[in-house]
């Protein structure tokens, strides 16, 4: 695991029962950032999807207590990412009733789930018979003229 | 034992491992064609192909179902529905994403779809199960168990959350999908999925691993 603290880091209680207001803050010019924004903020970054900005670095660098809710939460994240991987009990009838339920209701090659084949079918039926009655009436024009 | 022949065993259990890796992306390649193939012939109206995608992929499309639903009942109505939708609308599949992402936002509808209808049925019952939860400060999760028992935990706190919270933390964090599909197949806005997301992992966090002297929010 990377980024780890030491054993005796993780172990180190908390300084007070309210910790958000009671941790040590950093000394830097950067405004004060405290425990309890940090806390959303690891909430958020856990994921990869951004990384600390300095004042959130600069925090964890002097707060033992936010380092080790870190530690946690990426602790949490790889058991998560675990999770997908392991296996669920499972009926073995499911795959049949799967299987059963597609042929109840899988009407894939009927019109209702074909809409677009049924419309063109329905308009290649309805051009032939416009073709067929024009012609007959062309020729019965023709055979009346001659 | 000596140094040295520790340090060959070392060597010998490395290549093996790498063999073992090697074979592993060797067979997940195998069967990423394969399941390619069996959607190909899903497209051009193969039924017995899809058969077979259902008998490879049934399992996993279940296990998120139960996840989401946190029921086994209704994950199997959800997959049911889940593989209808898959085998009508297989036409759509692009083969941009792979099969299973496809496979999992199709889940992640069914399943968004059934809560919501389940919702309006009866009233949810989870929340009086939160109690449960050991909040004890000389209890350090952290610093106890393995990881088959953190498993068990994460587990049971993931049935505990909200259904709006399980959702997109299961999706994001344990399958992987952008936020972009979870706020489409959810029907929230990004943002939003966003922001349940930070909560469900910071509840996660609370319940499985609290911090000395933290009680876990219900």
């Amino acid at each position: 695991m990377t980024g780890e603290p030491p054993a005796a880091v993780i172990a180190t209680p908390s300084p007070a029962p309210a910790p958000t207001t009671a941790a040590p803050q950093p000394t830097s010019p950067m405004p004060r950032l405290d425990c309890a924004s940090l806390s959303e903020a690891l909430a958020e970054t856990a994921g990869g999807d951004r990384g600390h900005d300095p004042q959130e670095v600069a925090h964890l660098e002097s707060c033992l207590r936010c380092r080790v809710e870190q530690f946690r939460y990426r602790h949490l994240m790889q058991a998560l990412s675990r999770l997908r991987d392991t296996p669920v009990p499972t009926d073995p009838r499911l795959e049949s009733q799967i299987l059963v339920y597609l042929d109840r209701h899988g009407t894939r090659w009927a019109w209702d789930a074909r809409p677009r084949l049924a419309a063109k079918v329905a308009a290649g039926a309805a051009a032939a018979a416009g073709l067929i009655a024009f012609t007959a009436r062309h020729r019965r024009i023709a055979k009346l003229a001659s | 034992m000596t140094a040295a022949s520790r340090g060959i065993l070392r060597v010998v259990d490395s290549d093996a491992a790498e063999a073992e890796r090697n074979a592993d992306a060797r067979s997940e390649s195998q069967s990423a064609k394969d399941t390619a193939q069996l959607v190909e012939l899903s497209k051009s109206g193969d039924r017995e192909a899809f058969d077979r995608l259902v008998r490879v992929t049934h399992r996993d499309a279940y296990a998120l179902a139960l996840r989401l639903t946190g029921n086994a009942e209704d994950a199997r109505d959800v997959v049911q529905d889940a593989y209808l939708r898959a085998y009508k609308g297989i036409d759509r599949f692009r083969g941009d994403a792979q099969f299973s992402t496809w496979l999992y936002r199709i889940v992640a509808n069914c399943s968004n779809t059934h809560l919501s209808r389940r919702q309006r049925q009866r009233h949810d019952t989870l929340s009086i199960h939160t109690e449960l939860i050991d909040t004890r400060p000389e209890h350090d999760p952290a610093l106890q168990g393995d990881r088959a028992e953190l498993r068990v935990r994460l587990d049971e706190a993931i049935r505990k959350l909200p259904e709006r919270l399980r959702s997109v933390v299961v999706l994001r964090d344990v399958y992987d999908l952008p936020h972009e599909a979870i706020a489409a197949e959810l029907g929230i806005s990004v943002t939003a999925a966003k922001v349940r997301l930070h909560r469900a992992r910071r509840r996660l966090r609370e319940q499985v691993l609290p911090m000395p002297g933290e009680v876990p929010r219900p």
